[in-house]
């Protein structure tokens, strides 16, 4: 997230910095009857248009959920408009929780990724850039063997 | 060939509606897959707030305009040029 806000700061400044090169070299480029109008509804549809994609990609990125229970955990996973695919997996079930915190930021900011591996039909539920990830994958770890006790203790007391 | 700078005005229009079709869009989502949680409503308001802005700032450039100027394109085939009256 940090990289596309960078990039669509990029984007904002780029025109600002076009239009000082070219009111040094030519300035009387803003001053004519057409290209004075044509510079602005293009400028206005510019930024409308940023400010715009700039919202797609934060919905993209703000619509995408981990939730973790005591009995399962569910991946919602918002793919563009008009897509969303759901995963839910029974906590028991969880095999593996790997963390990962790869770079000076996600270091300094204490954010990565926690992969967990289920025996499911989606096999694998990736948490992307997460805060705290060690702690996620601590948490999870001792959910599922709170789980599998409660499970085992269960079956104990059928038989 | 002669027309009016408007021309240009009209497809600017035609771009607004189209980006207003998405921002609804963009606005629909969030209200509806979004957490139904104070920070949606915020962002979405933000959002909403910037955009109006943005169009209030290009409403007052555009009214400065005399959209009826004429252009004039192409008064010669043997020296092309464009011509404001």
């Amino acid at each position: 997230m940090l990289k596309k806000i960078a990039f669509f700061v990029f984007l904002t400044i780029l025109p600002l910095v076009l239009f000082f090169v070219i009111a040094m070299s030519q300035p009387q480029f803003f001053g004519g009857k057409i290209t004075y109008p044509l510079m602005i509804l293009g400028a206005s549809a510019y930024y409308l248009f940023i400010w715009l994609f700039f919202f797609f990609s934060f919905i993209d990125y703000y619509l995408d959920v981990w939730l973790i229970t005591n009995e399962r955990i569910i991946d919602i996973e918002q793919k563009g408009f008009f897509s969303r695919v759901i995963s839910e997996h029974k906590i028991f079930r969880i095999q593996d929780v790997t963390s990962e915190v790869h770079g000076v930021l996600p270091t300094i900011l204490r954010y990565g990724e926690v992969y967990v591996q289920t025996a499911g039909t989606k096999q694998r539920f990736n948490f992307r850039q997460i805060p705290n990830p060690n702690k996620v994958r601590d948490m999870i770890i001792k959910l599922v063997e709170r789980k599998k006790r409660e499970i085992q203790n269960e079956e104990k007391n059928n038989i | 060939m002669t027309f009016q700078l408007s021309v240009f005005l009209y497809l600017y229009f035609g771009f607004l509606a189209i980006w207003l079709i998405f921002i609804l869009t963009a606005v629909y989502h969030m209200l509806k897959f979004g957490f139904k949680t104070v920070s949606t409503l915020l962002i979405t308001v933000l959002f909403l707030l910037v955009a109006v802005s943005m169009l209030a700032v290009s409403y007052g450039f555009i009214s400065q305009i005399d959209w009826q100027t004429e252009i004039s394109l192409f008064n010669s085939f043997t020296q092309p040029d464009i011509i404001i009256n």
